[in-house]
């Protein structure tokens, strides 16, 4: 029998905010333990919620970019469980009335539709200690903002499943409200599978997979459980209703807990904070001033700038690197020159410091330059690249650096020409080689006049010119 | 002059005026607690040292356009957040709990210059109406020390009728400060809900839970709700509003006033000799140019029910985090992080709490939401329109505060379910969230003190304070003293 | 137990309880006398809730200093090297 994979996504999405979503912690991540606490989200009797704007906002903001409709009236709701990183003994979450609902994706050939996004605290973070066989709590990250995306079970594939995360990822840096980053937790994804017999139009019993910390674990995951359930069905046996654990190492999913055990939340509307009113024209003005998302900017560089599909997907691949770009432009960076500089030079730089694109020291303004004195033969390719890593970290002042190391091009054809006839002369073995089919030779001819030119003539001239002489004897 | 019996605006005159010294107001108080608090048990906590160090700082700032309670003494109950000074809400969980920040309300009866003189005893999380479940043992009633004040803000309520304190700031989620004003002869009011700050008051029941003064009488309410209302922007329920002036809007003539009697409130299982004295307001106000009607709200049938399934189920949230992880009581034996939470929670909370934390779970818990939650806020929506459509047509609603008079201690105890029935007046304010005052009108045959209630609209504080000043204008209940106090 | 109720069992184990077979039998009789009080709801049609009289106010994302550490800590029943300990948390469960 053939088999359908039916899986839906929960996201987890921690907001980059300066302060928790309910007091006036820091969110900044890495404090020492319980540094950023107060009687808010330590849950402190007596103490009460405020809701940060910013996360309302940011909501909104990731709403209509999944093109969800924004619920005019939301409320936020109580979670109950007893867990050591959940300070109250519930969390403040959503159910009932979510901040957006009804949007769709356009992934990878596929209309995934989004359920609902809906704004909830995060918990703190928990070490166990093998020494006592305790646990250690940190309660840092409790209230830090999160909003969780709720997909319909749209996907069949797990490529589809990474497409949406990348192109949610992506979203999510260039609206700003997000980092995204997985490995650092600040993208955390769920996995709900089910499998079912190809044709069939039920749903089969579905399985949730969490702990899963990359795109690749992600891939693998759905490829094992997917197995696993295949497995037991083929083999007239059933699926059991559960959640379960990746094991990375192993490669293997485990039920986290038996079903006796189900969850009851006893979920009730939060008492401690009225309805979240949002007018028409506050959701009209968000959306107005949403920022052009990855894709938009990819269809564009194609169209406008006649770049190669590879190009505009790299130049993009950070709203950091995509604003570079555009900077580029606007000093009048010619876009296939930009972009070339970008996918080899900056990156290159970028990845040897282990720098991300947000914290690159060069400015547009000196990149500019740098192709400008390419672009009018007063550098060569290869010194222009010296400079570049010369100047990268400090973004020092290019025109400078070349007059202070003498690095301008020989313009001076006949200076060039003089040059490549006294080479000419001294290597007469080579030239013998050269007219006797050995091309080899012609490259050592080359590098010798560029030698005794202190690299700083353009190539093409010096080959052009030996090329000449050597035709003419 | 009998010093413990001035009501907290006469204190403040004779403070401001010279005639008494706040540390002299606040010696003689803090000497009625050492010598009668032992049989009262009203305190959890008293301040002596702290209070005689304030009240002498408190003295050098004398000077004039301060507050009109600036120096007067006063208890809070011990569910209101003090920093440095232990917060226990009458529960073993929280025995020995010292805040680390002040209740807003705490703030600004500080910035006002009030003297805190200690912590007012209360059922354990404000869950009772005898302040019989108190951790730390039952509080008597001055008035009869055989039986209970009333709760759950019943310490606070004896203290202020014995002359320990001039007024007190308590909490009222069903009842809690009216009920046991009306058994302890005092004038209490339950505000405007979102009308007074609730960040620092530790939640019992979140929607309906309002902080509110105990006092002697109607002028002093209005004193101090004019220094506790307010917006606060560290809870999201406080409201704006026109806050302030309550005292100096303050009048007795209540000529044209539209008096509402709810037939639904003297009905079935209200006493006799409480009726009387209820319907006798009624005829003072009228004597007063107040006219009285008969009205009708049906809505009222299914309060108690509904009162107890949101509560319940709020309490049970709200109690979540006193699971001996990051304060207060943890039980000594565990074996994991289940037994520690159970052991704790079990050691830690008293039987009334525990039942009420099993309710909620159950009107919470999948399959019953919609059986109870949900039709309990469908009752509490017909409540507000049924209370709605008796201010179209009157300006206050007077009923009694409860059905019976102060119950021998260990009765309700006996009888718990005949305890939750007797909230059945004081429970629709809260329901609606509207301001309910309650006050002594006379006493019944055994000499003791009997309440009447009244409920205003959204906002209408200023109605009742000034229809219990007319009232106070023309009787002297308020101004009755229980015996073996006033040595001052 | 009336029908309609969950066992107490159930319910102090959701609750975090561990209740003494008195106490059990003590809290599950007064409990079913509160539930079938309760009862006295299902008469009452589902209408419109009444909306909340406010909207929730909004707090601008703006950092304030943190409270003391020490001042959390030293309410904590245990505490090692800044931590807040309890027993181990396998078992329990965390957030689904």
């Amino acid at each position: 029998m053939n088999w359908e994979i039916v899986m839906g996504l929960e996201t987890h999405v921690e907001l980059s905010t300066e302060s928790k979503i309910f007091c006036s912690c820091s969110t900044a991540f890495g404090g020492a333990p319980n540094s950023q606490c107060c009687p808010v989200c330590m849950g402190l009797p007596g103490a009460l919620p405020v809701l940060n704007q910013k996360v309302v906002e940011y909501g909104v903001k990731v709403g209509l970019a999944l093109g969800c409709s924004i619920t005019p009236v939301s409320r936020f709701d109580r979670k109950n469980y007893f867990y050591p990183d959940l300070p109250k003994g519930y969390q403040i979450s959503q159910l009932y009335a979510p901040l957006c609902r009804n949007g769709r994706v356009e992934v990878a050939g596929t209309t995934i539709g989004i359920h609902e996004i809906h704004m909830e605290e995060d918990a703190g973070k928990l070490y166990h200690d093998p020494a006592t066989g305790e646990t250690l709590c940190d309660f840092n990250r409790c209230g830090v903002p999160l909003l969780e995306i709720v997909t319909e079970p749209d996907f069949r594939t797990s490529e589809q499943v990474v497409a949406y995360l990348k192109k949610l990822r992506d979203s999510l840096q260039y609206l700003g409200v997000s980092d995204g980053k997985m490995e650092e937790g600040s993208l955390r994804c769920d996995v709900n599978l089910s499998v079912r017999p190809v044709g069939s139009d039920t749903l089969g019993t579905r399985t949730e997979m969490k702990n899963l910390g990359s795109f690749q674990a992600i891939a693998r995951a759905i490829q094992f459980e997917s197995q696993r359930q295949i497995s037991l069905l083929e083999r007239g046996e059933r699926v059991v209703q559960e959640t379960r654990r990746f094991d990375e190492e192993k490669g293997e999913t485990f039920s986290m807990r038996s079903k006796e055990e189900a969850r009851d939340y006893r979920y009730f509307p939060e008492p401690d904070l009225p309805p979240v009113v949002l007018s028409r024209e506050y959701v009209e003005g968000i959306r107005e001033n949403l920022p052009e998302l990855g894709e938009a900017k990819r269809r564009r560089y194609a169209q406008q700038y006649q770049l190669p599909e590879y190009d505009c997907q790299m130049v993009t691949s950070h709203p950091a690197l995509a604003r570079f770009f555009e900077e580029l432009l606007a000093l009048g960076t010619p876009p296939k020159q930009g972009t070339n500089w970008i996918m080899g030079e900056v990156l290159g730089a970028l990845s040897e410091r282990s720098l991300s694109p947000g914290q690159m020291p060069m400015t547009p303004k000196t990149l500019a330059r740098l192709i400008a004195l390419v672009g009018e033969g007063k550098l060569n390719r290869n010194t222009a690249v010296k400079v570049f890593e010369a100047v990268f970290d400090t973004d020092g002042d290019v025109d400078e650096y070349v007059a202070a190391h003498g690095l301008e091009q020989v313009q001076d054809v006949e200076l060039v020409e003089r040059i490549v006839v006294q080479v000419l002369e001294e290597n007469p073995q080579s030239v013998a080689d050269y007219r006797g089919g050995k091309e080899k030779a012609f490259g050592f001819l080359v590098g010798q006049t560029m030698r005794k030119l202190q690299g700083k003539a353009d190539p093409q001239t010096v080959r052009r010119l030996l090329l000449e002489r050597l035709g003419q004897e | 002059m009998n010093l413990t019996h001035l009501t907290a605006l006469e204190l403040g005159r004779a403070i401001t005026q010279g005639d008494v010294t706040i540390p002299q107001a606040t010696q003689a108080a803090l000497e009625e607690i050492a010598q009668r608090d032992k049989s009262l048990n009203s305190c959890i906590t008293v301040l002596a040292e702290q209070a005689m160090e304030r009240a002498e700082t408190l003295q050098k700032g004398l000077k004039p356009g301060l507050s009109p309670l600036y120096g007067v003494p006063l208890l809070l109950k011990d569910n209101l957040c003090t920093q440095g000074v232990p917060t226990t809400c009458g529960s073993r969980l929280l025995e020995g709990y010292v805040p680390p920040y002040d209740a807003t309300v705490v703030e600004k009866v500080k910035t006002a210059g009030g003297v805190c003189l200690g912590k007012g005893n209360l059922d354990e999380f404000a869950m009772g109406s005898t302040t019989e479940t108190s951790n730390f043992g039952p509080t008597r009633n001055p008035w009869d020390e055989s039986r209970v004040p009333g709760g759950s803000s019943g310490g606070c309520a004896a203290a202020v009728a014995a002359g320990f304190a001039w007024y007190a700031l308590g909490s009222d989620t069903g009842g809690s400060i009216r009920q046991p004003a009306g058994y302890c002869g005092l004038t209490g009011l339950k505000p405007t809900y979102g009308s007074v700050s609730r960040y620092g008051l530790v939640a019992y029941a979140s929607s309906m839970d309002q902080v509110g003064p105990l006092c002697r009488d109607a002028a002093d309410c209005a004193a101090v709700l004019d220094m506790i209302q307010g917006k606060d922007p560290r809870d999201s329920t406080t409201v704006d509003g026109n806050y302030g002036g309550l005292l100096s809007s303050l009048a007795s003539d209540i000529r044209g006033l539209r008096v509402g009697l709810p037939m639904e409130c003297f009905g079935e299982g209200l006493r006799p000799q409480v009726a009387q004295r209820v319907q006798e307001v009624a005829r003072v106000l009228e004597s007063r140019g107040g006219t009285v009607t008969q009205v009708s709200i049906p809505e009222l049938k299914l309060v108690i029910p509904a009162y107890y399934v949101l509560a319940s189920a709020e309490a049970s949230s709200n109690l979540a985090r006193y699971d001996g992880v990051k304060y207060g009581f943890r039980a000594k034996e565990y074996g994991n992080l289940t037994q520690m939470y159970e052991n704790t929670r079990s050691q830690g909370f008293g039987k009334e709490a525990k039942l009420r934390i099993l309710l909620g779970t159950f009107v919470l818990s999948a399959g019953y939401y919609e059986a109870y939650y949900k039709k309990a806020l469908a009752v509490q929506g017909q409540v507000k329109q049924g209370l709605e459509r008796a201010f179209a047509i009157c300006d206050v609603l007077l009923t009694p505060v409860t059905p019976n008079t102060a119950p021998k201690l260990g009765e309700s105890l006996r009888d718990p379910m005949g305890m939750y029935l007797s909230d059945l007046y004081t429970v629709p304010a809260n329901l609606a969230g509207l301001p309910a005052l309650s006050m002594p009108c006379g006493v019944d045959g055994d000499g003791l003190s009997v309440g009447a209630q009244l409920v205003g609209p959204r906002f209408g504080e200023q109605v009742l304070l000034n229809t219990a000043h007319a009232y106070q204008q023309e009787t002297d209940y308020h101004r009755q003293v229980p015996k073996g106090g006033g040595m001052g | 137990m009336e029908e309609t109720n969950k066992p107490v069992r159930e319910l102090s184990r959701l609750a975090r309880l561990s209740l003494t077979p008195q106490e059990e039998e003590e809290l599950a009789g007064r409990l079913e006398e509160m539930v079938g009080y309760l009862h006295a709801l299902s008469q009452v049609e589902h209408g419109a809730e009444v909306e909340a009289p406010s909207a929730v106010p909004f707090r601008p994302d703006q950092v304030e200093p943190s409270l003391d550490g020490d001042k959390l800590l030293n309410q904590a029943p245990q505490v090692r090297d800044g931590y807040v300990v309890t027993p181990r948390s396998v078992g329990e469960g965390g957030a689904e």
